[in-house]
C-alpha cells in the first residue's frame, strides 16, 4: 500500500470561481479517523468538500482519495460517500427510493439495494417514513435520508456538509454516536460543522479554513500546543486552591490564576504548561495540595476557532 | 437511530468486463428515468403535443362520415397526412418536445439543484449522458410513434377496403414504416441537439429558439451547411412529397439535393452521435455550481 | 456613558401611496433588466427597424429621390400611407413578442420559483396589485416598441410632408394605438399566465414560445384534416394581423380566406380571460407540497 492509499490528500490545491477566491493552495494530508473542517460561513469548507469529491475541479494542484482521482467515479464513488448540504431532491422521490436507485446505479443487486437500503433507512432513523415522499419530510428527516444515501453502500471515506443542520437534539446525539461508531471502524469521516462543541466531542483531527486558506490543520492537541501566543487554561480541581494559587504565581510563565467560586477549583493560564505541570507534581508529593481533576480548558476546537479565526470570524 | 448492522462491508466489486457493467446502469438510468417522469403531471404536455392530431384525425369519422370515399380523397388525405408528418409531427411537435425533454435532462437537474445525487454515484458521466439521453428518446419515440400510428390508422381505416387495401396490399405499410422511422430518427437528432445546448447554455431555450430558425433556413445555405441540419437528413427520407404551394407549408417544407435513405439515416445517426460525443465531453468539465444557474 | 435602550417602533415615515405601491415592483424589475448588457443590446436592436422605416421616410420625402425617380422614370412610388404603418406594426409586433419571451419569465418565474410570493402578499398589497406591477413593466417596454415609435414616424412624416399630410392621416393615430394595445394586453397576459404556471424561468421562456408557436401549428393540422379555415383561430400572430388590418381599414390577404375580424377579437377575449383565470388561479400566498 502506497502512503497516499489509505488517506485523504490535497496537494497545493487552489479553486477560483473567476476572479473570486474558493480556496488557496491547500495542502493537506488525512489519515483515517474523524477530521473536523472549521471555519466561518463562506470561509471555503464546502468548497473543499466538492473538490474532495470531484463535483468542482480544482484549477491548479492535485486531490487523491485514498489513491482514487475523483475524475474516475466509476471506481472513486464505490468507496466515497457525500452528504452534502444542498436541500434537494429529484421531483416526487421517496426516501426509500432516494437510497436504492443510486445503490442499483453502483452494481449492487436489487435484493442486495433493497437490503441496503431498509439498513440505510433503519441506521438514520427513517424505516417507518421510509415508502413516504421526501417533499413531505420534515427539515431534519430530509437531513437523515440525505446521510442516510451517503453511508448506505458502505463507504470507507464519508464527507459530512454539516450533516447536524436541522437535528432535533436527540437525532443530533444520535448522529454523532453513528460518526463516531464509524470512524472507528477505520473509516475516514470529514465532518464540516457550526456547532464546535459536539464536533470537538467526536473528532481527532481539525482543519481551520478561513478566507479560503487553511489556517491549522492536525491532532486537535498539537495544534493548540503549536498556538504558542495563546497562553494554555488548565483546570485544577483540588484542595487548598489558594495555596497551589500562590505556588503557581511562582512560575513566570503563569499569567492568571483564577479560583473558582466554591474554592475548590483554580483556572490558571500559562504559556508554558509543561512547567505549570511539572509544578503540580512537586505540589502534590510534597502534600501541598490533593488533586480531584487536571483538564486542560482550552484545548478544543472551539478555542482554536476563537484563537486562530476570532469570534467574528475574520483571521486573528 | 438503529445501531445494528454497523461492521463495514467492502462495496460491490464488478469482476466484469466494464463494457457489461455500462450497459447494466444505462438499463437502470433509462428505467429510472422512465418510471419518474413518463406518466407524470409533468409530461402532460408531451401526451398533449403528440396526441391533439390524433384527436383530429378522429373526428373526420364524425364530421365527413357521408363524404364519398374515392381514390382521389384517398390520395387527397395522404398528401395531407404527409403535409402535416412534415409540418406538425416534426418540425413543431418532435421539435419541441425534444426540447422540453431534453433540455431538462441535465439543465432541469441544475434549475433543481439535484444533479449532484446523479454526479455521486459510481457511474462514468458519458454513460449518464448516454443513459439519460436514451430514456428521453424512448419516451418521445414512443409517444409519439404511438400518435403517428394511431392517426395513419384512423386516417386510412375511415376508407374501408379501399384504404385496407392501400395500406396493406400497396404503399401505406411502408410509408408508415418510414414515418416511425423519422419520428425515431428525428427524436434522436433533435434530443442530441438539446442535451448538448443544456450542456453548454445556462438558458438553452434562446439557442434553442435560434435552432428553430436555423432548420427553417437552411435550404438556402450551402450543401456543408445544410449538413448541420436535422432536417435535411429527414426530408430525402419522406415517402411521399408535399407541394408547399400553402405559405405555411412552403415556410416549413424544406427542399435540398437528392441524396440516398442509406446516407440519410446513416448521416443523421453521425450527427447524433457527434452531438452525443460533445455532450459527454462536456459533461466531464461540468461543475456543480448551482448559485450560478 | 449612556445606555441606549432599544425597542420595537413601528414605522413612522411616508408610506408610498396604495394606488401606486404596484409600481414598485415596477421600478425595481426595471432596475435589474437593464442592469444586463444583453438585455439592453436586444432592447436597442428590437428598435432598429425603427430607424430603417425612418429613413423610408426621409427618402419618400426626399426631393432628390423624387427627381432621380422620375429621371428613371421608374415606376416606383414612394409614399406613406396605411401599409407602411400596418408593415410596421408587423414587424414591431414580432419584436414585442420576442421581448415578452424575454422578459416575461425573469419577472413571475423567478418569484415562484424561489416562494417570493408568500413574501409580497403577506403585506398590504394584493394580487391584482401584483399582476399590475409586473403587467406595467411589459407594458411599458413593449409600448416603446410599438405605438410609441409608431406615433413618432407618424409625426415624423407630418413635419417632413411639403403636402398637408397630416390632415387626412390624422385618423391611423387611433389604430395605431389601440391595436398595438391589443397585442401588447394579449401578449402580457398570456406570457404572464404561463409563466406563472411553469415556475422555472427557463421552461417559461420555452413555453411562452410555444404556447404561441404550437397552436398555429394545431390550427393547420385542424385546417388540414377538417378542410376549413377556421383552425386559424389558434394562430393569435394572425389574429392580430386581421385586426391590425381591420384597424387600418384594409383587408389582410396573408392567405386565400379569411377569418372576421370579429372572431378574432372574441378569440382574443377568450384567451384574455382564459390567462387572468390561470393567474387568479397560480398566484397565491402559498404552496401546495405533496408529500
Amino acid at each position: 500500500m502506497t502512503p497516499a492509499a489509505d488517506r485523504v490528500v490535497f496537494e497545493n490545491v487552489s479553486k477560483f470561481y473567476g476572479e473570486i477566491l474558493g480556496v488557496n493552495r491547500v495542502s493537506f494530508s488525512l489519515e483515517p479517523g474523524i477530521t473536523a473542517l472549521v471555519g466561518p460561513n463562506g470561509s471555503g469548507k464546502t468548497t473543499l468538500m466538492n473538490l474532495m469529491t470531484g463535483l468542482i475541479r480544482p484549477t491548479h494542484g492535485r486531490v487523491t482519495v485514498r489513491g482514487l482521482s475523483p475524475g474516475d467515479p466509476q471506481e472513486f464513488f464505490r468507496h466515497v460517500g457525500y452528504c452534502t448540504q444542498f436541500d434537494s431532491f429529484p421531483h416526487g422521490v421517496t426516501g426509500y427510493d432516494f437510497i436504492y436507485w443510486p445503490l442499483r446505479l453502483a452494481g449492487f443487486s436489487g435484493a442486495e439495494a433493497n437490503r441496503f437500503s431498509e439498513e440505510a433507512l433503519d441506521r438514520v432513523g427513517l424505516r417507518e417514513a421510509g415508502m413516504r415522499r421526501v417533499a413531505g419530510y420534515s427539515k431534519g428527516m430530509r437531513q437523515r435520508v440525505r446521510l442516510g444515501q451517503a453511508i448506505a453502500h458502505h463507504p470507507s471515506v464519508l464527507v459530512l456538509d454539516e450533516p447536524l443542520n436541522g437535528l432535533d437534539p436527540m437525532a443530533r446525539a444520535e448522529s454523532l454516536a453513528l460518526f463516531q461508531e464509524l470512524g472507528s471502524q477505520g473509516l475516514h469521516l470529514i465532518i464540516s460543522s457550526h456547532i464546535l462543541e459536539e464536533v470537538d466531542r467526536i473528532s481527532d483531527r481539525v482543519i481551520l479554513i478561513s478566507n479560503g486558506f487553511i489556517v491549522a490543520e492536525g491532532r486537535i492537541h498539537e495544534v493548540r500546543r503549536e498556538v504558542q501566543d495563546q497562553p494554555m487554561q488548565i483546570l485544577v480541581r483540588c484542595s487548598n486552591a489558594r495555596g497551589l494559587a500562590a505556588e503557581a504565581f511562582s512560575l513566570g510563565d503563569v499569567v492568571e490564576a483564577k479560583l473558582q467560586k466554591d474554592g475548590g477549583g483554580l483556572l490558571v493560564r500559562t504559556t508554558n504548561a509543561e512547567k505549570f505541570y511539572l509544578l503540580l507534581n512537586r505540589a502534590v508529593t510534597a502534600g501541598l495540595v490533593e488533586i480531584d481533576t487536571v483538564a486542560p480548558a482550552d484545548d478544543d476546537v472551539n478555542s482554536l476557532y476563537q484563537y486562530l479565526i476570532g469570534s467574528d470570524g475574520n483571521l486573528t | 437511530m438503529s445501531d445494528g448492522a454497523s461492521a463495514v462491508r467492502p462495496p460491490a466489486e464488478w469482476t466484469g468486463p466494464p463494457w457489461r457493467l455500462w450497459v447494466r446502469q444505462i438499463g437502470i438510468l433509462v428505467r429510472h428515468e422512465l418510471r419518474r417522469s413518463l406518466f407524470t403531471r409533468r409530461r402532460f404536455w408531451v401526451f398533449l403535443l403528440a396526441f391533439v392530431p390524433l384527436l383530429l384525425f378522429g373526428v373526420p369519422w364524425v364530421v365527413h362520415s357521408r363524404q364519398p370515399v374515392d381514390a382521389a380523397a384517398l390520395e387527397n388525405q395522404t398528401q395531407i397526412f404527409a403535409g402535416i408528418m412534415q409540418l406538425y409531427y416534426v418540425r413543431l411537435g418532435l421539435f419541441f418536445a425534444c426540447m422540453g425533454v431534453f433540455t431538462w435532462l441535465f439543465r432541469g437537474e441544475m434549475v433543481e439543484r439535484t444533479l449532484h445525487y446523479p454526479f455521486l454515484t459510481p457511474v462514468r458521466r458519458e454513460v449518464l449522458v448516454i443513459g439519460k439521453f436514451l430514456a428521453g428518446a424512448a419516451i418521445v419515440i414512443s409517444v409519439f410513434e404511438i400518435s403517428v400510428l394511431g392517426s395513419f390508422f384512423l386516417l386510412y381505416g375511415r376508407f374501408g377496403k379501399l384504404g385496407s387495401a392501400y395500406v396493406f396490399d400497396g404503399p401505406g405499410l411502408g410509408q408508415l414504416g418510414v414515418y416511425l422511422l423519422i419520428i425515431a430518427l428525428g427524436a434522436l437528432g433533435y434530443g442530441a441537439v438539446f442535451l448538448g445546448l443544456s450542456l453548454v447554455f445556462r438558458n438553452p431555450i434562446v439557442p434553442g429558439a435560434l435552432f428553430l430558425g436555423w432548420e427553417t433556413i437552411t435550404p438556402v445555405l450551402p450543401g456543408w451547411l445544410q449538413m448541420l441540419s436535422v432536417t435535411f437528413y429527414l426530408k430525402h427520407l419522406y415517402p411521399v412529397s408535399v407541394p408547399s404551394n400553402s405559405f405555411l407549408l412552403g415556410l416549413f417544407t424544406v427542399s435540398t439535393g437528392p441524396i440516398s435513405s442509406a446516407v440519410a439515416v446513416a448521416g443523421l445517426l453521425g450527427f447524433t452521435v457527434a452531438v452525443l460525443a460533445f455532450s459527454c465531453y462536456r459533461i466531464r468539465r461540468t461543475e456543480i455550481t448551482y448559485s450560478v444557474d | 456613558m449612556a445606555v441606549y435602550k432599544r425597542h420595537y417602533e413601528p414605522f413612522h415615515g411616508r408610506l408610498t401611496q396604495r394606488w401606486s405601491r404596484c409600481f414598485v415592483l415596477t421600478r425595481f424589475a426595471f432596475r435589474d433588466l437593464f442592469a444586463s448588457r444583453f438585455f439592453l443590446g436586444f432592447f436597442i436592436a428590437c428598435l432598429l427597424p425603427v430607424l430603417g422605416f425612418a429613413g423610408y421616410i426621409f427618402v419618400a420625402n426626399s426631393s432628390l429621390v423624387h427627381m432621380l425617380l422620375s429621371l428613371a422614370s421608374a415606376k416606383l412610388k414612394l409614399h406613406v400611407s396605411t401599409g407602411f404603418f400596418t408593415a410596421f406594426l408587423q414587424v414591431q409586433s414580432s419584436f414585442a413578442f420576442l421581448m415578452t419571451c424575454w422578459v416575461c419569465p425573469t419577472l413571475v418565474a423567478g418569484d415562484l420559483s424561489n416562494g417570493a410570493l408568500p413574501l409580497f402578499l403577506s403585506r398590504p398589497f394584493s394580487r391584482a396589485e401584483y399582476v399590475a406591477g409586473k403587467f406595467a413593466v411589459l407594458g411599458v417596454l413593449l409600448s416603446f416598441l410599438t405605438w410609441i415609435p409608431a406615433l413618432a414616424l407618424l409625426f415624423l412624416e407630418a413635419g417632413l410632408s411639403s403636402a398637408p399630410w397630416l390632415g387626412s392621416h390624422r385618423w391611423m393615430i387611433g389604430p395605431i394605438l389601440w391595436t398595438s394595445l391589443v397585442w401588447i394586453v394579449l401578449l402580457s397576459l398570456v406570457a404572464l399566465a404561463t409563466s406563472a404556471w411553469v415556475k422555472w424561468r427557463i421552461v417559461a421562456m420555452g413555453a411562452i414560445f410555444a404556447v404561441f408557436l404550437i397552436p398555429s401549428g394545431f390550427g393547420a393540422v385542424i385546417d388540414a384534416t377538417l378542410q376549413t379555415h377556421w383552425g386559424r383561430l389558434l394562430d393569435l400572430a394572425y389574429l392580430f394581423h386581421v385586426i391590425l388590418y381591420a384597424g387600418f381599414r384594409t383587408s389582410y390577404t396573408g392567405t386565400e380566406a379569411t377569418i372576421p375580424h370579429s372572431a378574432a377579437w372574441g378569440m382574443f377575449a377568450l384567451v384574455s380571460v382564459l390567462s387572468l383565470e390561470l393567474l387568479q388561479a397560480r398566484l397565491r400566498a402559498f404552496e401546495v407540497v405533496r408529500g
